[in-house]
């Protein structure tokens, strides 16, 4: 027995029986292919082959992301900085501030970044060298930092497809990109040689270029709109351009795009000062090959108003998303309707000049499978004219965000679930009450779906529910809802997922309020630690 | 009904239906590829294969013979493992040496749907464990040399998962 103090803790566990797991790396990459990220840390320390096995799966190190410094309280990286041990991440960051300079790091560095494929630089400046040591390279991003030093570069980074500059410049990158696919580019403060730069290296990438992502000063645009050999073969987005004609030249010269972003800022301040100059630039014709569409103002100082020039078509159109926006009815119905293909419509916080012009929008297109809208004022406004649109049988899901929906006729609200007949998914977030559930249970017979958002709703709303939702699988009750414990059995055993809120038992519980989250779910684990 | 004969490493045969046996992919590619008759009454030697494994694969097999063509998987959808069939669920109640030879056995016939149900069980048995109860759970030994594993729990600290 004295030998026994000898073994180690982990040797004392080799007297057990051991079947020594024989599955091939394979085999372990599939199984912890299944896991989540804390479990696979877990994993990773059991043993050896374990270990290994993680280490040696690309697919699993690209869920790994390593910071330098490993520690807060250390701010600079030079030679005296020591990383924590090897890690097998592909993803890496170096996040320091000030433009702090990075040391020499090559005793460490290159057996790290032998295996790293996407490269954050945050706030410092470097040597081009640090990339020298990074062969399998795919996407890097500079933000608010610099390449220091630059003398002969020798190398190319061959594999690089993802480029951002976040108020950074290429510097030597132009020189030594290969097939670079996707560039991003912002920039606040106008600079002439930060454009010369960018124009450049886009210059250098138009060939093998397919997507685009520009938040930059309007000026740039101008200048990069007129490389017209830039031809995007999928994706383009533009952030806060008002200028018509630069934006009108980029675009025309796109005859390949898929997806297009637009993001505006408003252009005046007080939007209801003159409606006729918070306009943004029209959206213009030519755009025949798009498939996704996203058109939005991100400041919220007012909603500008929408415009699509005439003859403007989306044949191929699947996807589109308004947000923030006055839209123009008419023409926005106009455009859509040679867009058979309209799968998928957002319209995100967006004003119609009408109820009906709206509802003309959303029935129009005839394979209209998703449709959520989040409206304010138009949905209120009291309307002589009679409901003219048809209904769309061919929505599935219908997602509802009117603030005060209570404020709204009812009869308008209920308008909408005849128009819908064939709906199984419904979200509705503003508060309802039992009339809305009365109508909505009895109406959409299909429903398997629901989400409710708790407003002036009794007991009655889920005996609603319970009473007519026969296809119903999962119910999502938000706010705190009146239950009877007997529902809550009926809602756990038939439903394939019952969620909500906290609720309140009516009947022998009377007060009781649980603060649960999911009840079909096992929580059982989640108190071990885990680190 | 065509059928095709099958030996196992301890030489016992087995007289399969062909459709069945088609759901390995290893055997798919020796008959429609390479050739193999059939109808020549030679059995297909599975060498990799004792009989009590093949056995309970060709259960499986039997089973999901008219199962359709899973839909090829996305990269980045996220991973579920709470959607095995209660028949797998039952058939894979088995004791882990079993459970790990029929992993073993379906990897060498290459038959990916049973691969993947097997994998998603036994990552349901390292689910939410501490790298000590997995250690337990499965009989690993701990082959780390003294102080490796607090380093890797220290790194596991500072190391973050990538947002999507």
């Amino acid at each position: 027995m004295p030998k026994r103090k000898h073994l180690t803790r982990s040797r004392a566990g080799a007297k057990r029986p051991s079947i020594d797991l024989p599955l091939p790396p394979e085999l372990l990459e599939r199984i912890f292919l299944n896991l989540e990220f804390k479990e696979l840390l877990q994993a990773r320390r059991t043993c050896r082959r374990w270990r290994d096995a993680i280490a040696s799966c690309p697919e699993l190190r690209d869920r790994f992301l390593l910071q330098f410094p490993h520690d807060r309280a250390i701010t600079k990286i030079n030679r005296n900085y020591k990383p924590l041990g090897d890690f097998p991440a592909a993803n890496v960051q170096f996040k320091l501030a000030d433009y702090s300079k990075i040391g020499s790091i090559n005793a460490w560095w290159p057996r790290v970044a032998s295996t790293v494929t996407c490269l954050a630089m945050r706030g410092c400046e470097f040597a081009v060298d640090v990339l020298r040591h990074v062969p399998n390279l795919k996407s890097l991003e500079l933000d608010s930092a610099r390449i220091g030093g630059v003398g002969r570069v020798d190398f190319k980074l061959k594999n690089l497809r993802k480029l951002a500059l976040k108020e950074a410049r290429p510097g030597p990158l132009s020189g030594m990109i290969v097939r670079l696919e996707v560039l991003e580019c912002r920039s606040e403060v106008e600079d002439l040689e930060d454009l010369r730069s960018i124009v450049s290296l886009i210059k250098s990438a138009q060939t093998s270029l397919v997507e685009l992502i520009l938040d930059v000063p309007a000026s740039y645009l101008q200048d990069i709109a007129q490389l017209t050999e830039l031809r995007l073969k999928k994706d383009l987005t533009i952030v806060d351009s008002l200028d018509e004609e630069p934006l009108h030249t980029m675009l025309r010269s796109q005859s390949n795009l898929k997806r297009l972003e637009l993001k505006f800022a408003s252009p005046i301040i007080d939007y209801n000062e003159d409606q006729e100059l918070n306009t943004l630039p029209a959206i213009p014709t030519g755009l025949s090959t798009l498939e996704h569409l996203r058109i939005e103002c991100v400041d919220d100082s007012g909603w500008p108003k929408l415009n699509f020039q005439r003859g403007c078509r989306f044949p191929k159109l699947k996807q589109l998303h308004l947000e923030a926006l006055v839209v123009k009815g008419e023409s926005l119905r106009r455009s859509l309707r040679y867009s058979p293909n309209l799968t998928q419509l957002t319209l995100d916080s967006c004003d119609f000049t009408s109820w009906n012009q709206l509802l003309r929008v959303i029935t129009q297109p005839k394979a209209l499978r998703s449709l959520s809208f989040t409206t304010y004022e138009v949905m209120k406004t009291l309307e002589e004219e009679p409901i003219s649109a048809k209904p769309c049988k061919s929505l599935r899901y219908l997602q509802l965000n009117v603030p005060e929906l209570d404020e709204v006729p009812q009869a308008r609200v209920f308008a909408l679930f005849r128009l819908f007949p064939h709906l199984t998914e419904l979200r509705i977030e503003s508060g309802v009450d039992d009339e809305l559930v009365k109508e909505v249970c009895r109406k959409l017979t299909r429903l398997e779906r629901l989400t409710l958002r708790v407003g002036s709703t009794t007991h009655r709303a889920v005996l609603y529910i319970r009473h007519y939702c026969r296809n119903l699988k999962y119910l999502t009750l938000m706010g705190i809802w009146k239950l009877e414990i007997e529902d809550m059995h009926y809602f756990v055993q038939k439903l394939d997922r019952f969620s909500h809120g906290r609720f309140e038992f009516v009947g022998e519980l009377r007060y009781l309020i649980l603060d649960c989250v999911k009840l079909n779910e096992s929580d059982s684990d989640s108190d071990v630690d885990l680190f | 009904m065509s059928t095709i004969k099958l030996e196992t490493s301890d030489g016992v045969k087995f007289t399969v239906k062909t459709q069945v046996a088609k759901c390995s992919g290893t055997i798919r590619t020796m008959l429609e590829d390479i050739g193999i008759n059939p109808q020549d009454g030679e059995a297909i030697p599975l060498s990799n294969v004792h009989s009590t494994i093949l056995q309970k694969i060709l259960v499986w097999a039997e089973h999901h013979v008219d199962d359709p063509e899973p839909p090829r998987e996305d990269a980045d959808a996220a991973k579920r493992t709470d959607d095995i069939c209660s028949w797998d669920e039952d058939f894979l109640k088995v004791d882990q040496r079993t459970l790990f030879d029929v992993m073993l056995a379906a990897n060498y016939l290459d038959m990916k749907q049973l691969i993947a149900v097997c994998c998603k069980t036994v990552a349901n048995m390292i689910k939410g464990k501490t790298a000590d109860q997995i250690r337990r759970t499965f009989n690993i030994e701990n082959d780390f040399p003294p102080g490796e594993e607090d380093k890797i729990r220290l790194r596991n600290q500072f190391c973050e998962e990538r947002s999507r």
